[in-house]
């Protein structure tokens, strides 16, 4: 105590006031009684409410891990071990014919490509890693000719003007991108309903504002993850790689397949309720986003264009991936000249990590037991991981990144949102989404790839008192 | 008749006669209370019912060490405290200049229970959180300070002031009583 209870003034009233009784009228016990019993159903709702929403949590988040690629990835019975017949002789260079399909002759003997020999350091590289671990190479399989790369030296160097890659991977306009998910559910308000017709109206957002004043505005917490796979933007890098696939196939082609990824996102986020109807939400998610292409082959880098003199590239939507020889070396395609049907036995994944700062605004639809709303927003994502992996002949290597990312992606947002109260302060969500990429990710400009893609976050909030 | 323990017990276990019984026992005392901190009956009858069904859902974790009462009136002011916080974390309180209070004999002339109530109710929130949590609980300054959100000597200027009102209004009273003027007015 201070001494100031002291003070005879306090003295009075707490004498007077603190042992005294009120008898409280009448209808407070019939309102505790009804409200005793309301409790006794709701705990009995809440606790199917936390059973679901655990459910749906673990759904997220197991979804989210087994549905990711880099978890299929690790998964050995799920390696790309489907390596294709070999084929004899060696692709010709002048030959204007387009390359053979991949399921073109099947040869029985492997012949290495007499007219391309190996070059002797690559040889040693491939022959050092000997039988055991490929044991198809000692079936008929040898090492993959990078030599037969340099006859398309004259294509594969960029001239002029027109540098145009002369070899594409994507023949596809899909690829693939998992999309972080973004916004977040503005704290559950109990009110009357309202529908999406009326969500133009200024004075329906406006609505319930003097409510929210009286409970000052209302502060929650969350976080969410989401399994997401997304594709290429339409008119981006399909053209692009029309025009790429088109420029190389006189020569050379790998008809790689770019295809949808999936990985995983999660972000946490806070949302300041603006009134009953509007919310600003802004967060901080980690994304990883990815890319794959089925069926990619080695360009020798013969002008120091995407990597040092004489590195090889996989060339890719999103950029070239360089490997060093060395690397290019080890990845054991099998015997004779590299054919199209063995490169398109080769994998290649990129994988960028962002983190990213969404900004959302959030309009509730439908406020019952349930809450319905829209969100639609901004994303900056800052680059904070750059890998790439290559899988050939069932091996799999990490090569350094993709080049040329730029270091910043603006993404647009928006979706919608599910959320199920789990009492006063608690609250569950589904939210479905789709994002669209302001920015290209990647600096070259010949081939903006702007990536779109759908989330479907589930996620658990708290609101503050 | 069932002894206090008893009551507790079937309220533990959840039946509703017990739960009544407690009601009956304790709802004039808490109500008082719940007066004391709010600015009027309704409130007060909501800081009650949010009380007791805190009492209700809480009274199994209650081990029968320490007063029941004790606890119970906790749990009422506390109600009340998450009430005020509530509505006014991001609206803070005006302060308003009062001159402290200086020496006080007591009443003038004897008040009845409800005026002495409304007295207190009538305070600006805070220092009605204030005066309630010092003077009547008896909780130090610095305890109050944390309670509310508030610095040490803000509590201790809004306690001087709070009594400065009152004892204004308990002179008025005996001045002018019927006169229903009161300093509550410019926060509604």
């Amino acid at each position: 105590m201070d001494g100031m209870d002291k003070h005879p003034l306090d003295a009075f009233f707490r004498e007077s006031l603190s042992e005294a009784g009120v008898q409280p009228p009448a209808r407070s016990w019939e309102r505790l009684q009804s409200g005793l019993a309301a409790r006794r159903r709701k705990k009995a709702v809440i606790w199917w409410r936390s059973a679901a929403a655990a459910s749906l949590l673990l759904l997220g988040f197991g979804a989210g891990y087994l549905l990711s690629d880099d978890v299929a990835e690790r998964q050995p019975s799920l390696a790309a071990e489907t390596i294709l017949p070999l084929q004899s002789g060696t692709p010709s260079t002048s030959s204007p014919q387009a390359p053979e399909p991949a399921t073109s002759t099947r040869s029985a003997t492997p012949v290495k490509g007499e007219g391309n020999p190996e070059p002797p350091h690559l040889a040693n590289a491939t022959q050092s890693r000997g039988s055991a671990r490929n044991p198809r190479s000692s079936e008929g399989r040898s090492k993959v000719d990078l030599q037969d790369f340099r006859t398309e030296e004259g294509l594969l160097a960029t001239s002029g003007e027109n540098r145009s890659l002369p070899l594409y991977l994507g023949s596809t306009p899909f690829t693939a991108f998992p999309v972080a998910t973004t916004g977040s559910a503005p704290p559950y308000l109990r009110g009357r309903s309202a529908f999406a017709a009326r969500i133009l109206d200024p004075s329906w957002l406006r609505e319930g504002m003097e409510e929210v004043e009286e409970r000052a505005f209302r502060l929650s917490l969350g976080g969410d993850v989401s399994p997401l796979l997304a594709m290429n933007a339409p008119g981006t890098g399909m053209d692009a790689s029309q025009e790429l696939v088109t420029n190389s196939a006189s020569t050379f082609s790998a008809q790689g397949t770019e295809k949808p990824r999936m990985t995983f996102t999660a972000g946490l986020e806070a949302s300041l309720s603006l009134s009953r109807r509007l919310a600003v939400n802004a967060g901080l998610a980690f994304a990883r986003l990815g890319q794959e292409t089925e069926g990619a082959g080695l360009a020798r880098d013969i002008s120091n264009y995407w990597g040092p003199l004489n590195s090889y590239s996989i060339l890719t939507g999103a950029g070239p991936v360089v490997l060093s020889s060395e690397q290019a070396a080890q990845l054991d395609y099998g015997s004779g000249p590299l054919t199209t049907s063995e490169m398109s036995n080769t994998q290649v994944v990129q994988q960028f990590d962002y983190l990213e700062l969404p900004l959302m605004v959030e309009a509730s639809l439908l406020d019952r037991s349930l809450r319905l709303s829209l969100e639609a927003g901004l994303s900056a994502g800052i680059l904070v991981g750059n890998r790439a992996f290559v899988t050939a002949g069932g091996d799999r290597m990490e090569v350094s990144g993709t080049e040329g990312l730029r270091p910043l992606l603006w993404q647009g947002l928006a979706g919608m949102g599910l959320h199920v109260p789990l009492g006063p302060a608690w609250e569950v969500s589904l939210r479905p989404g789709l994002r669209y990429a302001l920015s290209p990710m990647n600096s070259d400009g010949q081939f903006p790839y702007q990536p779109w893609g759908a989330t479907l976050g589930t996620g658990l909030r708290y609101t503050l008192k | 008749m069932k002894t206090l323990e008893e009551i507790i017990r079937g309220c533990q276990s959840g039946r509703q006669a017990d739960q009544q019984l407690l009601y009956e026992k304790f709802s004039a005392k808490m109500y008082a209370i719940c007066l004391r901190y709010t600015r009027d009956r309704t409130e007060a009858e909501d800081v009650l019912h949010e009380g007791f069904i805190r009492v209700f859902g809480a009274i199994r974790d209650f081990r029968g060490s320490g007063s029941f009462e004790g606890w119970m009136r906790r749990i009422m002011v506390n109600s009340a405290l998450e009430r005020f916080r509530r509505q006014h974390w991001l609206f803070p309180v005006e302060e308003i200049e009062e001159d402290a209070a200086v020496d006080w004999n007591g009443p003038e002339q004897v008040l009845g229970l409800s005026e002495l109530l409304n007295m207190v109710s009538e305070l600006p929130p805070r220092y009605r959180m204030v005066f309630n949590l010092c003077a009547i609980e008896g909780y130090p300054h610095h305890e109050v300070a944390g309670m509310l959100g508030i610095s040490e000597g803000t509590s201790k200027s809004n306690l001087a002031r709070a009594r400065a009102i009152l004892q204004r209004r308990l002179g008025h009273e005996y001045r002018h009583p019927g006169d229903n003027v009161n300093d509550y007015g410019r926060h509604g």
